[in-house]
């Protein structure tokens, strides 16, 4: 059914030009090794993440439904859990095929507080984070640049900006969150696709220099 | 004990997720995760279940868990301990990445690529 992988360019629309290709590798049975790598878009509820993977990824985003259990909702801090939890979180998530090698997914993280629980599942094996701030609710991205830093992800801050909403400068927003200087913090307007590709290259290129710096040390 | 009827069932819920797992809520390969890539191996089978036969037909191209599971509409955890069935069978290769391994070079790709879009 399926033809070939269809590396960057053709925008990788998997169902959509799947069919069309010559399936030239379909007696080949033996697995190609792909690369995936996680990046998190993480952020209070309605503060654009499914917007923000919807701007760069190549399939609409989808939905994947994560059932909470109490088994799965960390043994350490059973307080947190009491009695059965049969809550349901969805994950938004979206996909960009970099070559034939390497495959990047963004996952949007349930967006109320109550659901940071299952972070740990969704950051585990992540490169790194981008963390949505709406400049009229800045407490609500608290949580999120707490938790990367408390687990040393990389990640990036992108302020959204809404409209009617007055336009901080960046180096306001970064004295209100508390982020350390290190921490990159740019304008990042979810619903540009542009503005989306700046903040992405910002965590990348974070995540690189960090990269080189511990090769260098 | 409690003397109210269960709620009466809906479509929806006629099925309980983890039913389809056989009650399992862990892969026999725990190293699975959301973004694992996983890709249909071997000759065709014919004695697979319904959402196994369709994991495997999914699979030639190399794709992730969560994908799946969005395929088929099940949760994560379903299609965690489904593709981990598979792996054990011999159906599915999996791919793993460490982000610690994550190289300079592919950071390069992925910044190129983001650029590029």
């Amino acid at each position: 059914m399926s033809g070939p992988f269809e590396p960057a360019g053709a925008a990788g629309a998997r169902s959509a030009t799947a069919e069309a290709q010559p399936s030239s590798g379909q007696n080949t049975r033996s697995a190609r090794k792909v690369t995936s790598v996680k990046l998190v878009v993480a952020g209070g509820f309605g503060v654009g993440k499914t917007t923000f993977v919807s701007a760069v990824s190549e399939i609409p985003p989808l939905t994947t439904e994560a059932a909470m259990t109490t088994e799965s909702a960390g043994v350490d801090d059973a307080s947190l859990v009491t009695g059965k939890v049969t809550t349901t979180v969805a994950m938004d998530f979206g996909r960009i095929t970099v070559d034939d090698q390497l495959v990047m997914y963004l996952f949007g993280t349930p967006g109320q507080e109550r659901f940071a629980f299952m972070w740990d599942d969704l950051c585990d094996g992540a490169l790194g984070a981008v963390v949505l701030a709406d400049t009229r609710r800045l407490d609500d991205s608290f949580v999120a640049l707490d938790y990367f830093e408390a687990r040393n992800l990389p990640f990036v801050v992108g302020v959204n900006h809404f409209i009617g909403s007055y336009h901080y400068p960046v180096p306001e927003v970064r004295e209100a969150l508390g982020v350390s200087p290190d921490i990159p913090v740019v304008d990042c307007d979810a619903r540009n696709r542009e503005s989306v590709k700046v903040a992405l290259i910002t965590l990348l290129q974070h995540v690189y220099d960090l990269r080189s710096a511990a090769l260098n040390r | 004990m409690n003397d109210e009827l269960p709620p009466r069932a809906t479509a929806q819920d006629f099925v309980r997720p983890f039913v389809i797992t056989g009650g399992r809520t862990r892969a026999v390969d725990s190293s699975l995760k959301m973004e694992t890539m996983v890709q249909t191996v071997g000759k065709p089978r014919d004695d697979l279940g319904f959402e196994s036969a369709r994991i495997v037909d999914y699979c030639y191209e190399p794709i992730s868990i969560a994908e799946i599971a969005a395929e088929l509409g099940v949760p994560l955890g379903v299609a965690i301990v489904i593709v981990g069935d598979l792996v054990a069978g011999g159906c599915l290769e999996t791919t793993n990445s460490d982000p610690v391994e994550i190289e300079l070079d592919a950071l390069t790709r992925m910044i190129e690529r983001v650029r590029a879009l």
